[in-house]
């Protein structure tokens, strides 16, 4: 009896475990993914309704006040604005003008761009992008990699004594920040000795395009700038590295580990730095949804032709409609970064779980 | 003249003089103070000892896994004639695990919580596998290895499911079989256990230990299992040393120490158990242990010991066999010495 039964108790179990590891995943990624459209949602909310409550807002008045004051005609003001609040939509009442504008971002159609009319906000972006995320994912990656690498090693009682006197520069470099860090390197490196361009993202004159001489040229011109970010960035990493390497340092299974007679490296990789990355983890996934913001200082400082600067010129110029379009994409990078993440993270670390507890 | 390095002739472990020292900016702590004892084969040996007397301390020795500021300021840790405490780190490193194991004192958070029971048993095994057949992938098949662990596991009262676990999946008696599991796997012969019961409650803290003995009988290995419950002492181990202020102030057969303890202190630890016997009130130990940092003159228990007189303050006790494998280190006891 009892031999016959347990094998069909292990084959349950064992196909039960299966499924519940499945189902309950399915149902947290629903969720999650739903609480991350939730947040799109409420700030496309906020993005809408922010401006139409500040009080003397008129972008069209504002712009044709600025072609005015360039010596444009004088008449025929009022039928302008008309005319403009009508191909703009900004005549209907609110609720109209908001349901149009929430079927417009969910198809991702941001409008036209009001400073450059005829150019589309999201072509204007989707130019801009790619070098922004070409710039601040790669530096940001290196940074973090070579960071937390080096952070590891210093907070790792058996590195190379030498090791120690990084971690001076590094607390210097993480203070300062990386637009400042950008001007001393265009000053040196740029402007005195002329190593690398001064400013922008690739020759001007020459015309985007796949060929190996236009991305030598834009590698060459994305390096100050990278380096600027990785510098400054590496600090932040490095130190909270090692902060936590130190911590797990004094863990109980480190002790163990040792007394298993394991290898320093094995206990370096597996036990020490496994466990120390995984709040690191989190920060990068945090650094990398807010490149779009960070990127405003550091491409302004360097005339790098990605989303920063689109951004700075926007506000400048006051083209309400590319700013909301980048707003709104900084929005959800920022939530979809946190997705992933909340996605992946229980595979790395597995005391979380998909499960609600 | 008998000391305490010539206690027997056969012995698994012994232990001359050991000193441990912490280097601490407000001066040295001598944790470990010329500790000496001998663990004979298959015995089962404890040092009992209150907080700070050394005995944890003595356990990291051992394994060599003291951290500075502190180190091995003396003394010799014989092992089958081989002296441990002069051993370079890669040969000390093959030592560890293959031949003297620990069983860690913090139950709950001796297992690196993001691998698999399973890996973390293996990891070891191949570390010492590897280093001696020289090739990475050893003589055994992945298959091999996990029905090894399954083994471990069902030998320590697991079932071998365990093996696929993370730690935090475990209660803490798991835990701490899966501890004990990973400090026999290689069959060790000595097996240190650092108050291995000191976090589970009392009911799973029987059942370790009763786990803990029987594997202990099964690879004839010898025990040297490290407390302060004088009670879980008594019931497991053979003979017992008592440490105090980094010292060994008694070693003898447990149940001649529990009937007759000689040395002051260690009357003052078992009067303060509570007894079926005796109906007398809680007798609690007086005083408190010194400042490491600055430990008295002559024997360090002089000023809480009821019985000192003129020698205490003044000279060092050393520990003497006193009776037939009762070893003092105590002034009362000076005119007793065989010689």
């Amino acid at each position: 009896m009892v031999a016959i039964s347990q094998p069909q108790v292990g084959r349950q179990t064992r196909s039960r475990s299966a499924t519940a590891l499945r189902r309950p995943f399915v149902r947290y990624a629903i969720r999650r993914v739903g609480v991350f459209l939730l947040v799109v949602w409420a700030a496309a909310t906020l993005n809408f309704f922010l401006p139409r409550l500040a009080p003397g807002q008129d972008p069209v008045r504002a712009r044709l006040g600025t072609v005015l004051a360039q010596g444009g005609s004088v008449s025929g003001i009022e039928e302008m604005v008309a005319t403009y609040n009508e191909k703009f939509g900004l005549g209907e009442p609110l609720w109209l003008q908001y349901l149009r504008y929430l079927g417009d971002y969910a198809r991702f159609d941001f409008g036209y761009s009001l400073a450059s009319y005829p150019a589309r906000v999201l072509d204007l972006i989707g130019n801009a992008l790619p070098w922004t995320i070409c710039l601040l994912v790669v530096s940001t990656v290196i940074a973090f990699v070579v960071g937390t690498l080096a952070g590891a090693l210093l907070g790792w009682t058996r590195a190379p004594r030498w090791l120690g006197h990084l971690f001076m520069p590094f607390l210097t470099l993480s203070a300062i920040p990386y637009y400042l860090l950008g001007l001393v390197l265009i000053y040196f490196l740029a402007f005195r000795s002329r190593v690398f361009p001064l400013s922008g993202g690739y020759t001007v004159g020459t015309e985007p395009a796949w060929s190996w001489e236009f991305i030598q040229d834009a590698v060459t011109h994305s390096i100050l700038p990278a380096l600027s970010i990785v510098l400054a960035q590496l600090g932040f990493w490095a130190l909270g590295m090692r902060g936590m390497m130190v911590m797990t340092e004094g863990e109980d299974y480190m002790t163990f580990a040792e007394a298993k007679g394991l290898p320093p490296r094995t206990i370096f990789f597996r036990y020490a730095i496994r466990n120390a990355l995984l709040p690191q983890t989190t920060s990068l996934a945090l650094a990398l949804g807010g490149i779009v913001s960070q990127a405003v200082l550091v491409e302004v400082v360097f005339g790098y032709p990605g989303i920063g600067t689109l951004l700075y010129n926007a506000i400048k110029g006051f083209d309400y409609f590319l700013i909301y379009g980048i707003v709104f994409l900084v929005i959800v990078t920022i939530g979809l970064t946190t997705l992933i993440l909340d996605l992946v993270y229980p595979l790395l670390d597995p005391r979380i779980t998909y499960q609600r507890q | 003249m008998t000391t305490a390095t010539t206690q027997t002739a056969a012995a698994t472990l012994r232990v001359e003089d050991l000193r441990v020292q912490f280097h601490t900016p407000r001066g040295v702590v001598r944790a470990v103070d010329g500790v000496s004892f001998t663990l004979r084969p298959g015995e089962r040996f404890g040092l009992v000892g209150e907080s700070g007397s050394g005995k944890s301390t003595i356990a990291l020795a051992l394994m060599r896994l003291i951290k500075p500021p502190g180190r091995i300021a003396g003394g010799r840790i014989l092992l089958e004639d081989e002296d441990l405490a002069a051993l370079p780190e890669d040969a000390m490193r093959s030592v560890r695990m293959a031949r003297i194991a620990l069983i860690p004192q913090g139950a709950m958070n001796s297992l690196n919580p993001v691998m698999r029971v399973k890996q973390q048993i293996i990891d070891g095994i191949l570390a010492h596998e590897r280093e001696r057949s020289g090739s990475r992938n050893g003589s055994r098949s992945k298959r091999d290895l996990e029905e090894r662990v399954a083994e471990l596991l069902e030998s320590v009262g697991l079932r071998r499911e365990v093996a696929e676990r993370y730690p935090h999946e475990l209660s803490g008696g798991m835990k701490q079989r899966v501890c004990i599991a990973i400090a026999i796997a290689l069959r060790p012969s000595i097996i240190i256990a650092d108050e291995p019961t000191s976090a589970l409650d009392v009911v799973v803290q029987r059942q370790i230990m009763q786990t803990l003995g029987a594997v202990q009988a099964r690879l004839g290995a010898s025990v040297l299992l490290i407390g302060h419950d004088m009670g879980l002492m008594a019931q497991f181990v053979d003979r017992v040393g008592v440490m105090y202020g980094g010292k060994l102030a008694e070693i003898g057969p447990t149940r001649e120490i529990f009937a007759e303890p000689l040395h002051p202190y260690t009357q003052m630890l078992i009067s303060s158990l509570p007894s079926f016997d005796r109906e007398t009130s809680f007798v609690k130990l007086a005083g408190q242990p010194h400042s490491p940092l600055n430990p008295p003159s002559g024997c360090v228990f002089h000023p809480r010991c009821p019985r000192a007189f003129e020698p205490c303050p003044a000279r060092v006790p050393v520990l003497r066999e006193v009776r037939p494998d009762r070893f003092v280190s105590c002034h009362l006891y000076d005119g007793a010495v065989e010689s």
